[in-house]
Protein backbone atom coordinates (compact mmCIF):
# COMPACT_ATOMS: atom_id res chain seq x y z
CA UNK A 1 0.00 0.00 0.00
CA UNK A 2 2.67 1.92 0.73
CA UNK A 3 4.53 1.38 -2.24
CA UNK A 4 1.42 2.38 -4.54
CA UNK A 5 0.64 5.78 -2.33
CA UNK A 6 4.71 6.63 -3.27
CA UNK A 7 4.07 5.70 -6.89
CA UNK A 8 0.92 7.79 -6.90
CA UNK A 9 3.22 10.99 -5.46
CA UNK A 10 5.78 10.88 -7.68
CA UNK A 11 3.09 10.51 -10.70
CA UNK A 12 1.26 13.81 -9.19
CA UNK A 13 4.57 15.62 -8.69
CA UNK A 14 5.61 14.63 -12.25
CA UNK A 15 2.62 16.08 -13.26
CA UNK A 16 2.77 18.94 -11.30
CA UNK A 17 6.42 20.16 -12.42
CA UNK A 18 4.92 19.34 -16.12
CA UNK A 19 2.11 21.84 -15.64
CA UNK A 20 4.55 24.23 -14.44
CA UNK A 21 6.91 24.69 -16.80
CA UNK A 22 3.80 24.39 -19.18
CA UNK A 23 2.41 27.81 -17.46
CA UNK A 24 5.78 29.30 -17.61
CA UNK A 25 5.83 28.71 -21.43
CA UNK A 26 2.26 29.94 -21.98
CA UNK A 27 3.18 33.10 -19.77
CA UNK A 28 6.73 33.85 -20.94
CA UNK A 29 5.55 33.82 -24.57
CA UNK A 30 7.62 36.20 -26.56
CA UNK A 31 7.10 37.92 -29.94
CA UNK A 32 9.37 38.19 -32.98
CA UNK A 33 10.95 41.94 -34.20
CA UNK A 34 8.85 41.31 -37.22
CA UNK A 35 5.79 41.37 -36.18
CA UNK A 36 6.01 43.78 -33.38
CA UNK A 37 7.41 45.78 -36.91
CA UNK A 38 4.55 45.39 -38.12
CA UNK A 39 2.03 46.32 -35.66
CA UNK A 40 4.02 49.28 -34.45
CA UNK A 41 3.49 51.02 -38.32
CA UNK A 42 -0.06 49.95 -37.97
CA UNK A 43 0.16 51.83 -34.75
CA UNK A 44 1.71 54.76 -36.15
CA UNK A 45 -1.02 55.36 -38.73
CA UNK A 46 -3.76 54.99 -36.58
CA UNK A 47 -1.77 57.23 -34.73
CA UNK A 48 -1.85 59.85 -37.11
CA UNK A 49 -5.32 59.63 -38.31
CA UNK A 50 -6.48 60.08 -34.62
CA UNK A 51 -4.57 63.45 -35.06
CA UNK A 52 -5.78 64.90 -37.29
CA UNK A 53 -9.27 63.30 -36.43
CA UNK A 54 -8.43 65.35 -32.93
CA UNK A 55 -8.11 68.64 -35.10
CA UNK A 56 -11.63 69.29 -36.18
CA UNK A 57 -14.17 71.35 -34.32
CA UNK A 58 -16.02 69.51 -31.55
CA UNK A 59 -19.56 68.02 -32.93
CA UNK A 60 -22.36 70.19 -31.63
CA UNK A 61 -25.19 68.54 -33.41
CA UNK A 62 -25.70 71.61 -35.74
CA UNK A 63 -21.55 71.70 -37.33
CA UNK A 64 -22.09 68.25 -38.85
CA UNK A 65 -20.73 65.85 -41.09
CA UNK A 66 -17.32 66.81 -40.46
CA UNK A 67 -16.47 67.36 -36.88
CA UNK A 68 -15.55 65.33 -33.90
CA UNK A 69 -17.49 62.93 -31.66
CA UNK A 70 -16.45 63.97 -27.75
CA UNK A 71 -17.22 59.91 -26.41
CA UNK A 72 -14.76 58.97 -29.76
CA UNK A 73 -12.60 61.30 -28.04
CA UNK A 74 -12.60 59.93 -24.51
CA UNK A 75 -12.09 56.18 -26.16
CA UNK A 76 -8.93 57.64 -28.61
CA UNK A 77 -6.56 59.25 -26.20
CA UNK A 78 -6.00 56.99 -23.68
CA UNK A 79 -6.02 54.61 -26.55
CA UNK A 80 -2.96 56.31 -28.88
CA UNK A 81 -1.56 56.92 -25.32
CA UNK A 82 -1.02 53.23 -23.93
CA UNK A 83 -0.45 51.91 -27.43
CA UNK A 84 2.46 54.13 -27.62
CA UNK A 85 4.33 53.48 -24.26
CA UNK A 86 3.97 49.54 -25.30
CA UNK A 87 5.36 50.92 -28.80
CA UNK A 88 8.21 52.82 -27.06
CA UNK A 89 9.15 50.00 -24.35
CA UNK A 90 9.01 47.56 -27.54
CA UNK A 91 11.58 49.54 -29.87
CA UNK A 92 13.87 49.70 -26.44
CA UNK A 93 13.80 46.15 -26.05
CA UNK A 94 14.76 45.39 -28.92
CA UNK A 95 17.53 47.98 -29.17
CA UNK A 96 18.94 46.88 -25.87
CA UNK A 97 18.28 43.20 -27.12
CA UNK A 98 19.30 42.73 -30.65
CA UNK A 99 17.99 39.52 -31.70
CA UNK A 100 16.44 38.70 -29.19
CA UNK A 101 12.39 37.85 -28.99
CA UNK A 102 10.15 40.30 -27.48
CA UNK A 103 8.15 40.21 -23.95
CA UNK A 104 4.57 39.33 -25.28
CA UNK A 105 2.61 41.27 -23.05
CA UNK A 106 4.21 44.22 -24.17
CA UNK A 107 2.66 43.18 -27.79
CA UNK A 108 -0.36 42.69 -26.52
CA UNK A 109 -0.93 45.82 -24.92
CA UNK A 110 -0.08 47.47 -28.65
CA UNK A 111 -2.28 45.20 -30.41
CA UNK A 112 -5.11 45.87 -27.70
CA UNK A 113 -4.55 49.31 -28.66
CA UNK A 114 -4.95 48.72 -31.99
CA UNK A 115 -7.98 47.30 -31.96
CA UNK A 116 -9.47 49.91 -29.68
CA UNK A 117 -8.76 52.45 -32.12
CA UNK A 118 -9.75 50.51 -34.65
CA UNK A 119 -13.02 49.82 -33.70
CA UNK A 120 -13.87 53.17 -32.33
CA UNK A 121 -12.48 54.53 -36.20
CA UNK A 122 -14.92 52.47 -37.26
CA UNK A 123 -17.80 52.68 -34.66
CA UNK A 124 -17.51 56.79 -35.48
CA UNK A 125 -16.80 56.68 -39.60
CA UNK A 126 -13.80 58.16 -38.70
CA UNK A 127 -11.43 57.23 -42.18
CA UNK A 128 -8.10 58.81 -43.08
CA UNK A 129 -8.64 62.61 -41.29
CA UNK A 130 -7.02 65.15 -44.21
CA UNK A 131 -7.44 68.42 -43.72
CA UNK B 1 0.65 70.13 -51.61
CA UNK B 2 -0.29 66.18 -51.18
CA UNK B 3 1.57 65.65 -54.40
CA UNK B 4 4.91 67.62 -54.04
CA UNK B 5 5.41 66.38 -50.34
CA UNK B 6 4.94 62.30 -51.25
CA UNK B 7 7.39 63.63 -54.35
CA UNK B 8 9.98 65.08 -52.08
CA UNK B 9 9.15 62.18 -49.15
CA UNK B 10 9.57 59.81 -51.82
CA UNK B 11 13.16 61.09 -52.94
CA UNK B 12 14.36 61.55 -49.32
CA UNK B 13 14.10 57.65 -48.61
CA UNK B 14 16.09 56.95 -52.07
CA UNK B 15 18.71 59.13 -50.73
CA UNK B 16 18.52 58.86 -47.27
CA UNK B 17 20.13 55.30 -47.28
CA UNK B 18 23.16 56.12 -49.50
CA UNK B 19 24.62 59.65 -48.31
CA UNK B 20 27.97 59.46 -47.06
CA UNK B 21 28.91 62.90 -45.09
CA UNK B 22 27.09 64.20 -42.10
CA UNK B 23 26.88 67.85 -44.07
CA UNK B 24 24.34 65.64 -46.53
CA UNK B 25 22.61 64.33 -43.63
CA UNK B 26 22.32 67.71 -41.97
CA UNK B 27 20.70 69.03 -45.18
CA UNK B 28 18.22 66.01 -45.33
CA UNK B 29 17.35 66.63 -41.34
CA UNK B 30 17.02 70.53 -42.27
CA UNK B 31 14.39 69.38 -45.06
CA UNK B 32 12.49 66.62 -42.72
CA UNK B 33 12.40 69.62 -39.88
CA UNK B 34 10.29 71.37 -42.61
CA UNK B 35 7.90 68.91 -43.74
CA UNK B 36 6.96 66.72 -40.99
CA UNK B 37 4.28 69.73 -39.55
CA UNK B 38 3.22 69.19 -43.29
CA UNK B 39 3.19 65.58 -43.62
CA UNK B 40 1.28 65.47 -40.21
CA UNK B 41 -1.47 67.28 -41.61
CA UNK B 42 -1.71 65.59 -44.69
CA UNK B 43 -2.54 62.20 -43.00
CA UNK B 44 -1.26 58.56 -42.16
CA UNK B 45 -0.08 57.63 -45.29
CA UNK B 46 3.61 59.59 -44.88
CA UNK B 47 4.16 58.29 -41.59
CA UNK B 48 5.85 55.24 -42.25
CA UNK B 49 8.32 56.83 -45.47
CA UNK B 50 9.29 59.65 -43.05
CA UNK B 51 9.57 57.18 -40.09
CA UNK B 52 11.36 54.95 -42.76
CA UNK B 53 14.19 57.84 -43.55
CA UNK B 54 14.44 58.74 -40.09
CA UNK B 55 15.49 55.07 -39.60
CA UNK B 56 17.86 55.11 -42.33
CA UNK B 57 19.69 58.23 -41.38
CA UNK B 58 19.93 56.63 -37.91
CA UNK B 59 21.56 53.53 -39.26
CA UNK B 60 24.13 55.38 -41.50
CA UNK B 61 27.79 55.23 -40.32
CA UNK B 62 28.34 59.11 -41.38
CA UNK B 63 25.42 60.36 -38.45
CA UNK B 64 26.75 62.12 -35.76
CA UNK B 65 25.69 61.87 -32.19
CA UNK B 66 24.36 65.54 -32.33
CA UNK B 67 22.12 64.51 -35.45
CA UNK B 68 21.07 61.08 -33.71
CA UNK B 69 19.68 62.95 -31.39
CA UNK B 70 17.76 65.47 -34.01
CA UNK B 71 16.06 62.56 -35.54
CA UNK B 72 14.75 61.56 -32.33
CA UNK B 73 13.37 64.72 -31.68
CA UNK B 74 12.15 64.58 -34.95
CA UNK B 75 10.64 60.72 -34.39
CA UNK B 76 9.01 62.34 -31.62
CA UNK B 77 6.92 64.75 -33.56
CA UNK B 78 4.16 63.21 -34.77
CA UNK B 79 3.70 61.84 -30.93
CA UNK B 80 3.81 65.37 -30.06
CA UNK B 81 1.50 66.61 -32.61
CA UNK B 82 -0.98 63.74 -31.26
CA UNK B 83 -0.83 65.28 -27.76
CA UNK B 84 -1.39 68.78 -28.90
CA UNK B 85 -4.44 68.12 -30.84
CA UNK B 86 -5.38 65.59 -27.33
CA UNK B 87 -4.88 68.96 -24.75
CA UNK B 88 -7.10 71.26 -27.08
CA UNK B 89 -9.51 68.58 -27.83
CA UNK B 90 -9.71 67.76 -23.84
CA UNK B 91 -10.19 71.47 -22.81
CA UNK B 92 -13.29 71.62 -25.65
CA UNK B 93 -14.70 68.72 -24.20
CA UNK B 94 -14.02 69.29 -20.18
Amino acid sequence: MKQFFALFLVIALTSCTQLQSAWSVLTSAQVTPQVVLVAGNTFDGLESIATNYLKLPKCTGSNGPICRNAKATAAIIPAVRSGRVARNNLEQFFSDHPGQLGPQGLYDALQSAISTLQSTFAQYNVQGVAQ
Amino acid sequence: MTGLVTALVALLSQIAPILGDASSIAKVIETLTQLIPVAVQIGEDLVQPIKNIIAALSANSATTADQMAQLQTLDAQYDAAFEAAATVAQSQDS
